[in-house]
């Protein structure tokens, strides 16, 4: 990658914060060593915790406007993605290029249904892709960790093929994922980041809390604008 | 009684109740004595200086602080009734003299020794219920510097809460600000008018006979916008109550 | 959009449009109670952690904001991003200015930035050319009514649904009916649109992270996310103090911030972004420019008044002030209401233009208690009232001589008691039924909504000595 080009005069720029900091008398705030430390809850967990979690997650889910499915096989998954087609009346979706999705062989269940099924990407240029991906309807992301305290989803575009258009654009949004990536809330997701990226973050990553809403005309809560309005969750047993 | 002697303290009357509420002064000495205080009333005392220090006027302030400094300097320990004045005290005379090692030590030693009304009754006396008798629906004004800069919240309700026979409301909202501010009031007059307002609503609704409060200049403030608007809500002083009874002066 | 130089003239019109205080009231009143239901589920004791937590972690970067800078610029660079270093208002649009030119830009999407507002970034932009739009929903509606927001966190606050169908129904060719549905649904259909012709986007910027180079976006709507991924040229304007050392002092941010703004656990869509798209990818930006702007912010570093620079811009102040909620956003006359407004707009723009607002508030300590990073605001007040006084010697004659007065004569308890005496004895003109029934001003503002009691017939001082007669030694 190019370096970047830097504009405006860094010397003056810096001298005079430099010049204006202080140090008070009883020296300067320190670092806080372990900013997290104690505010958030810590632990590793089994897989019967991470079933709580999937309690705890659908309630949050649910209160924030979305809709939760604890899916216990392959025929619940495919019914319950054909009653969101149905729900929705959903002609043409996008799907992440993801090796857990694509182990879900997702195709097959589209084929019998009124939907069509897009894997990413859908064009390699983006003046094609754009009217294309604008077009879908619904898309459909693998939840690479999901915070159950806040009903949050984590999606780092850690490939090309998870991009953030997919959760971007469309009206529905299907994330699906399985018990195993059910945590508490953010010191395993810093933990998990560290140790995948460092400080060499995916270009994008994005935390979704549910459905887009506004609140912007006389406070009251409408949902969906710009960003999606149906937002499923599909939760599968780890052990499945 | 404290210990087998009575508790030494001398009296802060503030120079609001001095000019304008001496029936509270009276009360304020009547309960502290009958709850075994031994109170004397240094004649040099004037005011805490809040309305200087408001405006900014630190040098002018600091003229009348150190005086107050001085009068009280032989005082074991200082009652205040008014949480303003108390957090004026505290938090603003170690701000006045945060430059002077002399003044700034004798600012913390008076700050040391000096107590609002209800906090000293609950805190340093030990008590709960002076044992007064007011049968009356009752709700209370939790004013601004006492309650976040002062930091006395619980101290007057529970004193109120045990008086017998009386029905206290809680009142909505009872810790945003009535619109007094000092020289606010007179300077932007229609802001807090409007500020007011909303406080003399929220007492209406709780239906209450009597509103309480631990700051003269807020009850004053209130109290003149209830009887501006004919409102037959009597105003009384934590210390009118736990007095059992109310003052001259009240709305 | 010309604004009212005088304060007080700006809050009278407040006081009369009824229409806006009612949005305010019902906004403000909505705001604050959600954030106490959250305070109250995470514990006040754990609230309090938070608290200290957060004002510490801002502090140390505060004081150390040239290292952190340096830091993030660096890794900006060094990730394929441009960085602009604005030390005024100008140098930020002029850069922004000529990128549009360069690129051709027609179409630019904007999503919520403060610091934009601070340097009128789209009057300049459309000057030569560029159609601006504002992505956030109230951001859009003020824009189309061609105002100023009203609040950091619904900028459209003072306006009812009436309002804003009138402005919708300008630009659309359709009637939009006023049902707050249909008007969310219009502006989904029509923003949507925009965004898919975008030649640049320009996003604020919550927090930038000094290790990662990674700046973070907060929306509940959606629209910032959708302008990073979309924007073939992507463009921060960034304040240098929203910065943080790493991902884990963001997350004790977010976890604050929408608390304390709206009562949410977080905003629905936290981005982080690093800017520039990796080669294998197709969406996100071609081009990321990152501008960094002083504006009078260096200016604080090392004052009493540095602590400001702690702000998250998470509008609790705002809903805990009883003077905003009494007079809404407009009557500052900055970019920045309410109590961080009130602080702000003096240091930032002058104590001459926006001194006033420094008397703007009744001293109350609500906003302190409100702020997640502990900015000692009304503290700030105080100082600036002493700054104005005791620095600048330009408080009013009339006051300067009155404290005088007052000092000389409290100072002194013989003069004191003669004082009040005389004002006793002297008073009977102004009286009614013992009260005080009118006189020059300030009594006469006082006495415009109150009452105010006549001095009595005794001092507390002359009946002290009744009250020891006959006590016994």
């Amino acid at each position: 990658m190019a370096q970047g080009v830097l504009t405006g005069n860094r010397e003056a720029f810096f001298s005079t914060i430099r010049q204006n900091i202080k140090t008070p008398p009883g020296g300067k705030a320190p670092r806080v060593e372990n900013p997290m430390n104690g505010l958030f809850t810590q632990r590793e967990t089994n897989a019967q915790e991470r079933r709580e979690l999937r309690e705890r997650f659908i309630h949050e889910w649910t209160t924030l406007g979305g809709k939760a499915f604890s899916i216990k096989n392959r025929t619940e998954l495919g019914q319950t993605i054909k009653q969101i087609i149905q729900e929705r009346q959903l002609q043409r979706v996008m799907r992440w290029d993801h090796p857990e999705l694509e182990k879900l062989k997702l195709e097959d269940i589209f084929s019998d249904t009124q939907a069509s099924l897009s894997r990413w990407p859908l064009e390699k240029n983006y003046s094609d892709w754009i009217g294309k991906a604008a077009a879908m309807e619904a898309g459909i992301v693998w939840g690479d960790m999901v915070m159950a305290e806040t009903g949050t989803l984590v999606l780092p575009a850690a490939s090309p093929g998870q991009p953030a258009s997919i959760s971007v654009l469309p009206l529905t949004l299907i994330a699906i994922f399985t018990t195993a990536q059910l945590v508490d809330g953010f010191s395993a997701v810093v933990k998990s980041f560290k140790e995948r990226f460092g400080t060499d973050l995916p270009t994008t990553t994005t935390f979704i809390s549910g459905p887009s809403r506004t609140t912007d005309i006389e406070m009251v809560l409408t949902i969906g604008v710009h960003g999606s309005r149906f937002v499923y969750a599909l939760i599968l047993d780890e052990e499945t | 009684m404290y210990g087998g002697v009575n508790l030494k303290a001398s009296l802060f009357v503030t120079c609001i109740a001095d000019m304008m509420y001496a029936d509270v002064g009276k009360s304020v000495v009547q309960v502290l004595r009958r709850n075994g205080v031994e109170l004397d009333f240094p004649e040099g005392q004037t005011c805490c200086g809040q309305p200087a220090f408001s405006s900014g006027y630190y040098k002018e302030t600091a003229i009348v602080a150190k005086k107050m400094i001085e009068v009280f300097e032989n005082s074991e320990k200082v009652v205040i009734p008014s949480g303003s004045c108390a957090a004026m005290i505290h938090h603003g005379y170690p701000i006045l003299f945060e430059n002077d090692p002399k003044w700034k030590k004798r600012a913390e030693e008076f700050v040391a020794k000096t107590y609002e009304f209800s906090q000293f009754i609950v805190d340093i006396l030990g008590i709960t219920d002076v044992g007064a008798t007011f049968n009356k629906k009752v709700t209370y004004h939790s004013s601004c510097h006492m309650s976040r800069i002062l930091g006395v919240e619980e101290q007057p309700k529970i004193l109120l809460k045990n008086v017998k026979g009386i029905d206290f409301v809680e009142l909505p909202f009872a810790y945003d600000c009535c619109g007094f501010g000092g020289t606010f009031s007179m300077k932007m007059a229609d802001i807090s008018g409007a500020i007011v307002e909303e406080k003399v609503d929220n007492i209406i609704s709780t239906g209450a006979e009597v509103l309480a409060g631990s700051d003269l200049t807020c009850l004053m403030n209130i109290g003149g916008r209830l009887s501006r608007r004919g409102i037959p809500i009597k105003v009384m002083h934590l210390a009118q109550v736990l007095d059992q009874g109310g003052g001259k002066n009240a709305y | 959009m010309h604004i009212e130089p005088s304060f007080r003239k700006r809050y009278h019109k407040a006081l009369s449009d009824t229409a806006m205080l009612k949005a305010v009231k019902n906004g403000t009143g909505r705001l604050r109670g959600q954030r106490a239901t959250a305070v109250e589920a995470v514990g006040a004791e754990r609230w309090m952690e938070f608290r200290n937590r957060a004002e510490a972690i801002r502090m140390h970067v505060i004081q150390h904001l040239d290292q952190y800078l340096e830091q993030l610029i660096d890794n900006v660079l060094k990730k394929g991003g441009h960085v602009c270093l604005a030390k005024t208002g100008e140098e930020a649009v002029q850069y922004i200015s000529e990128l549009a030119k360069k690129k051709n830009a027609k179409s630019i999407l904007k999503s919520k930035s403060m610091v934009s507002e601070e340097i009128h970034l789209n009057p300049a932009l459309e000057k030569q050319g560029c159609k601006v739009i504002e992505s956030d929903l109230g951001e859009w509606i003020i824009q189309l009514a061609g105002e100023t927001p009203s609040h950091i966190i619904a900028p459209a606050m003072h306006k009812n649904r009436f309002q804003v169908a009138d402005l919708f129904n300008a630009v659309s060719e359709e009637k939009i009916p006023t049902e707050i549905a249909d008007l969310c649904g219009y502006a989904r259909k029509y923003l949507r649109e925009k965004f898919l012709g975008i030649d640049i986007g320009i996003t604020g910027c919550n927090f930038a992270l000094a290790d990662s180079g990674a700046i973070t976006l907060c929306t509940n709507e959606g629209n910032a996310r959708i302008i990073s991924a979309l924007s073939p040229t992507l463009v921060t304007i960034m304040g240098m103090e929203r910065i943080l050392p790493g991902l884990e002092e963001l997350t004790v941010m977010l976890s604050l911030l929408a608390r304390s703004a709206t009562g949410q656990k977080l905003t629905v869509y936290n981005t982080l972004s690093t800017g520039v798209r990796k080669e294998e990818e197709l969406d996100g930006p071609q081009e990321f420019h990152l501008v960094i702007v002083d504006n009078g912010r260096s200016r604080q570093l090392g004052t009493k008044y540095e602590k400001i620079l702690n702000c998250i811009r998470c509008g609790s102040c705002l809903n805990a002030c009883p003077v905003y909620r009494n007079i809404g956003g407009h009557a500052y006359g900055w970019v920045y209401p309410g109590p961080i407004g009130a602080v702000l707009s003096p240091l930032y723009q002058g104590m001459d233009k926006y001194g006033e607002l420094a008397y703007a508030t009744t001293l109350c300590g609500a906003c302190t208690f409100a702020c997640p990073v502990k900015i000692p605001l009304h503290d700030m007040l105080y100082a600036l009232r002493n700054d104005k006084v005791e620095l600048e010697k330009t408080g009013e004659l009339a006051e300067d001589i009155a404290y005088k007065g007052w000092s000389a004569t409290f100072a002194s308890m013989s003069r004191y008691r003669f004082s009040i005496r005389m004002a006793r004895r002297f008073q009977f003109p102004l009286v009614k039924a013992e009260k005080i029934a009118f006189g020059p001003p300030p009594i006469s503002d006082w006495l415009k909504h109150r009452d105010m009691p006549a001095l009595p017939n005794k001092f507390f001082h002359e009946i002290w000595p009744e009250m020891n007669k006959d006590r016994k030694e």
